[in-house]
């Protein structure tokens, strides 16, 4: 069972991260395979928008998209987190999100049948973020079960002294791999 | 009185370009001095949340975005065009928009006459107008109004504060009467709503 967390988050040691942590710590406790991709670690370019994707076998962008393509459509399980920026998910998530262009041009679907998602906010935009996650969702995944973890926080770190966002990030690497057994 | 469009599309001679371009064609013809400019022609990284700027008043990346950030600061108006990808503005706008966090605490563009231009090619619009919506809002910028008389047809004609139009096929939006109508209206509106508030 492979579970994969992708983060768009930029603050390594930020609040989206640290519940990220929490959840694939419990999935992997459960005896799940975790692996977490940070978008802001690698090179994932916005879409050119050609509308041509058809024409090619990998898209024509030579960066990091590609592979992480590849794991997003292999794993089982996947987590998708981000904070809230401007009442939306970040740039380096809405990148990765506007590649997903290429699989929906190929009819290629992830095969991840349950995805968790991780959302959290200074102060507002967590409904609009959760909205357009769930969009993009219903586009990319033929079928799959959706488990939710939001709330707020600031500063880096902020989250450690919320018990309960961060039981509900354990509950989440727990929901997950029980729904994929 | 100057006025910017921002087209946020990554296609050349796209339907954003077009429209963005008939916003500022009528803004011009109204007595503007107006710039266009393509974001996809400048390298802007996404905001890296370090929130320096909450304390420094600067963006610490020396990219691009430096000289975007003078061109928003100099302008009046500035009209932002998207398409939708993804129920949304596309990444390329997303970056940008995230990089105006520093202008946040004081509120620089406080004042400043907005206006949005979202082209779809069949849902997602609305949403992705709202998104515009809400950038300006927090920057406490004006949503353009058509302030002047106006005959009924004409209200009929625009939408509050900005544009949206359906089209696909490169450039194909200029045969749509309708949303050029709207887009020609939320020119004019933008010089209106700049002369009220310099009248103060």
């Amino acid at each position: 069972m492979k579970i994969l967390a992708i983060v768009g988050s930029p603050r390594l040691k930020g609040n989206t991260n640290y519940l990220v942590d929490v959840a694939l710590r419990e999935a992997k406790n459960l005896g799940a395979k975790t692996e977490k991709v940070i978008l802001s670690q690698y090179e994932v370019n916005p879409c050119q928008g050609h509308d041509n994707c058809g024409s090619f076998d990998v898209c024509v962008q030579k960066d990091d998209t590609g592979w992480i393509l590849d794991k997003f459509c292999e794993a089982d399980g996947v987590i998708i987190a981000t904070p809230v920026y401007y009442y939306n998910v970040s740039a380096q998530l809405k990148a990765f999100i506007d590649r997903n262009y290429f699989l929906y041009m190929h009819d290629k679907k992830p095969q991840a049948k349950v995805v968790g998602l991780i959302v959290i906010a200074e102060s507002s935009g967590i409904e609009d973020t959760l909205h357009a996650l769930n969009q993009f969702l219903d586009e990319t995944f033929a079928k799959k079960k959706v488990f939710t973890v939001s709330g707020y926080a600031g500063r880096c770190g902020d989250v450690m002294n919320n018990a309960k966002l961060v039981q509900d990030a354990k509950d989440l690497g727990r929901q997950i791999v029980e729904a994929l057994r | 009185m100057k006025i910017l469009g921002i087209v946020c599309s990554p296609r050349k001679k796209g339907n954003t370009e077009v429209l963005v371009k008939e916003v500022l064609d009528s803004a011009h013809k109204h007595g503007a001095k107006v710039e266009i400019i393509t974001i996809c022609d400048y390298a802007i990284a996404p905001c890296d949340g370090c929130e320096s700027c909450e304390s420094t008043g600067k963006c610490k990346i020396e990219d691009d975005m430096q000289g975007i950030y003078a061109k928003l600061l100099a302008y009046d108006g500035i009209v932002v065009g998207s398409p939708v990808y993804y129920w949304g503005v596309t990444a390329q706008a997303k970056a940008m928009i995230d990089r105006t966090f520093v202008f946040r605490k004081e509120r620089r563009l406080r004042n400043k006459v907005a206006g949005a231009v979202v082209v779809a090619r069949d849902t997602g619009a609305s949403a992705a107008f709202s998104q515009l919506s809400d950038f300006f809002n927090l920057h406490r910028m004006i949503p353009a109004r058509s302030i002047g008389p106006r005959t009924v047809e004409e209200l009929a004609r625009e939408r509050g504060g900005g544009v949206i139009a359906y089209a696909d096929k490169r450039g194909e939006v200029s045969e749509n009467k309708k949303a050029m109508a709207e887009a020609q209206s939320l020119g004019k509106a933008m010089v209106e709503t700049i002369q009220i508030l310099r009248r103060g």
